[in-house]
């Protein structure tokens, strides 16, 4: 199963405020809200919505939308 | 409201989320210490200069620190605790048994550091007045640790917590801070019907009420269990119905009830409104319909008693267990601290009835009092007895010049710089009063002195016991060649008897004519 970018944008929304607007090409370093604090919520947002958890490698690797959604995909196979 | 974090996690999100809930109201300071002990033992009173609270929270379950360490800990806040007695003190009731199975054999406690090798210190603690408990148990247990920690990210930020877990704990921060500084409620008012026991009484008769160890009956049979336990920590019961009395009255009679007949001081069975019942419960105590909560399993009950009387707490009771779960560990029902004057109370309520009951008799006041026999005690200076004169200033609202409160602690340094601290206790025929009036006298220049505070508790009022007292103090000040030359009177929204009292003295007696009022 592969998760989809308005599932995501709704997660971001909840994790980083209603300004969060993401695309699939969003990088974490360009978004000022994205940071270490809101990449918390956001990876408990995340986990709870997939019902998945993530090891400390991965939440260090996460550094754009593009890579969540990868690792989400490889959890959900 | 300010309240300073001391935490060994980052209290970022849960700072965020209070700050939301309580709509900016209380704004978190906070700082994450890696060494908390050290921290704890450094800081100063000039550190916490505009702080309100100090919330201190280990996380022993996500750090799992030996057991030399949370004791260190625990002494390390008690000399705090002593360092600042004017700050009120959260402290998180975090526990771990590192990475050892459960014994086979568990002790059951009451929840702060259950069962552990540190009772001791948390006994010292909390007999401290400015320390309270952060029920942080609570909120694992009722969630289950896999649910609020996220270990593999925790171990990353030193933020252990899922979003669940930061919610509940700023819910329930934000819930403790406001109560510590709200005033206690008093009095509890239940309905019966649904409320006391499942059925309706006249409907149903008394077989078809429950109120027992089955299915049917527990939450209520718990629910009786625990307002008996709150009439033991000092709240004063009644009860409020629309039903025939003799019928409620039989269901006591022939009901094996947890709570009897005689536990609730006023019982308002009739078909008036409730409101007009519960104002009229309020006028017979003499305590503020304010301090009142009120438990019906009518909604519209309910909201109607909400609507229609100022800042009491209406409850729906919906018989359902977790309801009955979430209304046990509310707020309103927790006491800052009990006291012995609070264990007695319903008694000496008891006793007040009786008092007024027999007032109707007489023809004129001035016989009834006479006829009491009252007895009173003053007393300078008494040590002893601070503490429930630090818990007078926080408490008594009616009859109160000024509303300053004072720390146990505080009241022990206006003793040092010469003030004067006068206490009166009470008791007449029907019994004791215990401590039930204050008068703080300050030092000022040469033989002239200023009435810091006067205050008297409401159940003594109306004997003119105040009078007396006064007088008394009046002349012991006399005796040395001192003369009050300032009253300290703020008005606030309740203390107009004690405003009626000072603007009799001050057209009667010659001492106050001259005296100014500061503000």
């Amino acid at each position: 199963m592969k998760p989809t970018i308005s599932e995501l944008q709704q997660l971001f929304y909840n994790a980083l405020g209603k300004k969060a607007d993401i695309t699939e090409n969003t990088v974490k370093k360009d978004m000022v809200i994205w940071d270490s604090i809101n990449h918390i919520t956001l990876i408990n947002e995340v986990q709870d919505h997939y019902k998945v958890t993530f090891k400390i490698s991965e939440i260090q690797r996460i550094n754009s939308v593009k890579e969540l959604m990868e690792i989400i995909e490889q959890k959900l196979s | 409201m300010k309240v300073s974090v001391i935490a060994d996690v980052t209290f970022d999100h849960i700072a965020k989320e209070i700050d939301s809930i309580s709509n900016g109201s209380i704004a978190c300071t906070f700082s994450y210490e890696e060494d908390i002990v050290g921290k704890l033992l450094a800081i100063t009173t000039d550190d916490l200069k505009d702080t309100d609270v100090l919330f201190i929270h280990s996380d022993q379950v996500f750090h799992r620190r030996p057991a030399e360490w949370q004791k260190a800990y625990l002494n390390a806040i008690l000399r705090l605790s002593a360092k600042i007695s004017n700050k009120k003190i959260l402290v998180s009731n975090s526990i771990s048994t590192g990475f050892k199975t459960s014994p086979a054999k568990l002790s059951f406690g009451k929840g702060f550091y259950t069962g552990s090798l540190f009772s001791n210190e948390i006994s010292a603690l909390l007999d401290r007045p400015n320390v309270f408990a952060f029920d942080f148990q609570l909120m694992l247990t009722q969630l289950g640790e896999t649910s609020f920690y996220n270990y593999n990210v925790g171990h990353m930020y030193q933020m252990p917590y899922t979003n669940k877990a930061v919610k509940a704990i700023a819910q329930a921060l934000n819930e403790q801070v406001n109560w510590l500084f709200t005033e206690e409620k008093k009095v509890i008012v239940v309905d019966c019907d649904n409320t006391l026991w499942k059925g309706i009484i006249g409907e149903d008769g008394i077989k078809g009420i429950f109120c027992d160890k089955d299915a049917e009956g527990i939450v209520h049979y718990h629910f009786q269990e625990f307002l008996k336990l709150k009439k033991e920590e000092g709240f004063l019961l009644c009860m409020c119905s629309k039903n025939n009395e003799a019928d409620v009255k039989e269901a006591f009679a022939k009901k094996n009830f947890v709570l009897k007949w005689e536990d609730f001081i006023i019982k308002k069975i009739n078909w008036n409104d409730k409101i007009t019942n519960i104002c009229e419960i309020g006028a017979e105590l003499n305590v503020g319909t304010d301090s009142f909560i009120f438990i019906d399993d009518n909604k519209f009950e309910v909201d109607l008693v909400r609507s229609g009387i100022k800042n009491i707490t209406c409850i729906e009771f919906t018989g359902d267990y977790n309801d009955f779960l979430n209304l046990v560990n509310r707020f309103e029902f927790k006491k800052k601290q009990i006291l012995k004057a609070d264990l007695e109370k319903t008694e000496q309520y008891i006793k007040q009835q009786q008092r007024s009951s027999e007032e109707a008799h007489f023809e004129n006041i001035d016989e009834f009092i006479k006829s009491l026999n009252i007895k009173s005690e003053i007393k300078l200076n008494d040590i002893d007895d601070l503490e429930r004169l630090a818990q007078m200033t926080g408490k008594t609202n009616q009859f109160n010049f000024n509303k300053q409160e004072y720390s146990t602690e505080q009241l022990k340094q206006f003793i040092a710089k010469e003030g004067r601290v006068y206490s009166l206790k009470v008791s007449d025929k029907f019994g004791d009063y215990g401590t039930v009036g204050l008068i703080l006298i300050n030092q000022g220049k040469n033989k002239e002195v200023i009435l810091e505070n006067f205050l008297m508790s409401c159940r003594a009022l109306g004997k003119r016991i105040e009078d007396t007292f006064l007088e008394t103090v009046l002349n012991e000040l006399k005796k040395d060649e001192l003369q009050i030359t300032s009253v300290k009177f703020v008005k606030t929204e309740k203390n107009i008897p004690a405003e009626n009292f000072y603007n009799k003295i001050k057209n009667e007696t010659d001492y106050f004519r001259t005296a100014t009022t500061v503000l």
